[in-house]
């Protein structure tokens, strides 16, 4: 019961006691206000925390949204390049400019076609020379040479 | 003491209007939390959950490099929520804008932006106005173009339009390889596939729709913390043909040519791989241009090489005298009375197109005696060409992936009357499509092994990128000997070696098989002298074919003969190919044109002794006519002197 009450029930008789405060103790009111800051400044950083956080993640979400428009619209472009790409190297497409532009092309005569087969490479060259000097010891040669390469 | 009790009575009162507030709260959450909890729930969720579709692309067909022959390509729509789109002044500005830039009628425009309202009938049959919320402006609008409106009407600032990209199936190389293509529909969003490869792998090309669930912010966007659900979409699978795109190009170039040369009503060609069937170009004429809807004529989509059939005439008789020769009935050298060109067989003429004597098998072929060859198939008997044309796969579809496809018109065996066996293998009274024929020329070719006709050679799953290759079947062969092959072939390089039917079908440095065929048209119930069918067959290089090739010309003007009409575009479509393909010549060029010089002297050496017993027999014959009239005049004079005598 505090003093409040008990000056209601005593009615005018009872007179307020004031509260007395050993000296050099701290205020009780002073550890409860630190208690509660404290606590209010932990759940306000909490908080804080927490929505600044939100915020990011919604302004990223916002950011890949737009990121994947973009890569649908260049998909969507580079499909019609594509398909663009594909009608301009038809074959159709080219002989009618040869046409138009009066091109004086004409197909390769089999006497112009030659293959030349290159047999002496300078790693198959080095290969053989090793062959050679090792009396048929291909394998162990070739597997020397692999490694030094 | 008084104030004391009234402080009390407050009190209680207080405490009792609490604890009914607190009752009613509670209990008002009760109902909201535990009662119309399902209900409220998802009104809520109603609000904040949005659904969003999407649609995987259909799948794209390529040719066997990879060359796109059919694909997506993207376009927009452009349509107006007429709700949202002003007065009336505002509306005939915003239409005459995009009547203007969108190349439509004003008017149309007009009413689409002000038809606000719709009148609809209910499921009970009560009909009620509705706002209308959705009028297409226009649809299928080019890519830059629709990129370009875009910009131009958001800058215009024209309320209540709204822009929506889709795809549209889109054929880059237009008229090549129309008609095996074929085309899409639209039927409102749904793809309808008419015809072609596009129908027949339909299902496999369909694309899957997607939904993705979500809960949104107030900007439309997913909520990070929200539940999302996904169901994604998935893309069709893509076709690879066996098509070569290069060489297909060559064949519709060639063919054009052709068309305009001998103005046929139609004409088509086949290049396929005799050992594994794949079908490397197919072309026919008439044709059209998927893209150009408008200018489509429906006439033009039958696949004629799938559908149509005609009678091959003299295109048959490699086939049955392969037949004859593997059974050993006849060799090449078994000689033949070609009747001089006309012979009666079962009540009926059959005639040659030039009178020949006697002919051996090879000659026959090179030749292409029609008395010739069906005296080879009497000697075989009606059963042995059944089975020989039979075996060649005449009667059986060849299950290439078109449809529909003709099996052909090849009688049973029991069905034949006392004709057929001289009419049948000489292509006569027996149909078969360009397929078939071209199947039974890829078996000639590779020593008698059936093959069946590739068009697709791998499908690929364009999510996985997991591929599957459609088999190759390869058969034993149909020959029991084994020199069957190598005499045929012999038989066939001689049509177009100099004294064959087809000299112009020959190509320098090479060696070319092949038969020319002429086939006279069945109209009305007998066979037309006006309107024929003119083919060539063949396979270069002979010995080792890279392909079989037919092209055929049907109803031309003006020459007809298969040799004349077919022979000079396979040649030009085969020289091609063969430089495509980097097949090096059979021989020496100079060494080939001294044997064609050759060939030729010896050939007219030939025509002339044959010109020379000609002349002598028709001098002959007039010396005889001429001394058969002086002694009839003689006699004559005779009779009127004994006559004065007396």
């Amino acid at each position: 019961m505090n003093t409040y009450t008990r000056s209601l029930k005593e009615e005018s008789a009872a007179s307020a006691v004031p509260r007395q405060r050993r000296d050099g103790a701290k205020p009780w009111f002073f550890a409860f206000a630190v208690k509660i800051i404290l606590m209010c400044a932990f759940i306000f950083a909490a908080v804080t925390c927490r929505v600044r956080y939100n915020a990011k993640i919604e302004s990223l979400n916002k950011e890949a949204a737009k990121i994947q428009m973009r890569i649908r619209k260049i998909n969507l472009i580079t499909a019609n390049l594509r398909n663009k790409r594909e009608e301009l190297t038809a074959y159709p497409y080219i002989s009618a400019k040869i046409k138009q532009y009066n091109l004086g092309l004409r197909e390769a005569d089999y006497r112009q076609i030659s293959y030349l087969r290159i047999i002496d490479l300078p790693e198959k060259r080095a290969v053989k020379r090793h062959v050679a000097s090792s009396n048929g010891k291909y394998a162990e040669r070739h597997t020397a040479l692999a490694s030094v390469r | 003491m008084t104030q004391l009790s009234y402080i009390g009575i407050r009190m209680k009162a207080a405490w009792i209007v609490f604890l009914l507030v607190f009752a009613y709260l509670a209990w008002h959450l009760y109902t909201v939390q535990i009662l119309r909890h399902e209900e409220l729930y998802a009104k809520a969720k109603n609000r904040y959950t949005t659904v969003r579709t999407s649609q995987g692309h259909r799948g794209e067909i390529f040719d066997y490099s990879g060359n796109l022959l059919v694909g997506n390509v993207p376009c927009g729509n452009i349509f107006v929520d007429p709700t949202e789109t002003g007065s009336d002044a505002q509306c005939r500005k915003a239409a005459e804008f995009l009547a203007r830039e969108l190349s439509l009628d004003e008017n149309e425009v007009y009413r689409n932006l002000t038809t606000r309202t719709i009148t609809i009938r209910g499921k009970d049959g009560k009909t009620k106005t509705v706002a209308k919320r959705y009028a297409v402006i226009k649809s299928v609008i080019d890519f830059d173009e629709f990129e370009r409106l875009k910009l131009k009407i958001r800058k215009a600032g024209i309320k209540g339009i709204y822009f929506r990209s889709s795809s549209k199936r889109s054929y880059p190389k237009n008229e090549l390889l129309a008609n095996i293509l074929g085309f899409t529909n639209l039927d409102r969003d749904k793809i309808v596939a008419v015809i072609g490869l596009e129908k027949f792998y339909d299902r496999n090309m369909t694309s899957g729709k997607g939904k993705t669930k979500f809960e949104r912010s107030r900007d439309g966007l997913p909520l990070a913390f929200g539940n999302i659900s996904r169901e994604e979409a998935h893309d069709g699978l893509n076709l690879y043909l066996t098509i070569r795109e290069p060489l297909q190009a060559i064949l519709e170039e060639e063919l054009d040519k052709l068309m305009e040369v001998n103005k046929p009503s139609a004409a088509y060609a086949i290049m396929a791989d005799p050992y594994t069937g794949d079908i490397l170009a197919v072309a026919q004429r008439p044709t059209f241009n998927p893209n150009d809807r408008e200018n489509m004529n429906p006439q033009a989509w039958r696949n004629r090489i799938a559908e149509d059939i005609f009678e091959p005439g003299s295109i048959m008789k490699p086939i049955a005298v392969a037949g004859a020769l593997d059974l050993g009935v006849v060799s090449p050298e078994t000689k033949f009375d070609c009747e001089r060109g006309r012979w009666f067989y079962g009540g009926k003429l059959l005639r040659d197109s030039h009178p020949m004597g006697i002919l051996t098998v090879s000659e026959i072929i090179q030749h292409s005696s029609n008395i010739g060859t069906a005296k080879i198939a009497l000697m075989m008997g009606e059963r042995n060409l059944d089975s020989t044309l039979r075996a060649f796969g005449y009667g059986k579809r060849t299950g290439v992936p078109l449809k529909p496809e003709t099996a052909g018109i090849f009688r049973p065996l029991k069905r034949w009357d006392k004709l057929s066996i001289t009419r049948f293998p000489i292509g006569q009274g027996i149909a078969a499509s360009p397929l078939q024929i071209v199947r039974s020329y890829c078996m000639l070719a590779n020593g008698g092994h059936p093959v069946n006709l590739r068009l697709v050679d791998r499908i690929e799953n364009p999510e996985t990128g997991k591929v599957e290759k459609l088999p190759v079947t390869r058969l034993p062969s149909v020959y029991r000997s084994k020199d069957t092959h190598h005499e045929i072939i012999e038989m066939m390089k001689s049509v177009t070696e100099p004294g064959g039917t087809a000299t112009i079908a020959a190509i320098r440095g090479y060696h070319v098989a092949g038969k020319t065929g002429t086939a006279q048209k069945f109209i009305n119930g007998e066979y037309s002298h006006k309107k024929f069918t003119a083919s060539f067959i063949g396979f270069v290089p002979a010995d080792k074919p890279r392909f079989v090739l037919l092209v055929t010309a049907d109803e031309p003007h003006g020459a007809y003969y298969g040799g004349a009409v077919s022979g000079p575009y396979f040649k030009s479509i085969a020289e091609r190919t063969l430089k495509f393909m980097r097949t090096p010549p059979d021989m020496d060029l100079a060494v080939y044109d001294a044997k064609f010089k050759a060939a030729k002297a010896k050939v007219m050496e030939e025509k002339r002794r044959l010109w020379a017993q000609e002349a002598r027999e028709r001098a002959e014959r007039a010396r005889r006519k001429a001394s058969l009239r002086k002694s009839q005049s003689s006699v004559s004079k005779n009779r009127v002197r004994n006559y004065a005598q007396r």
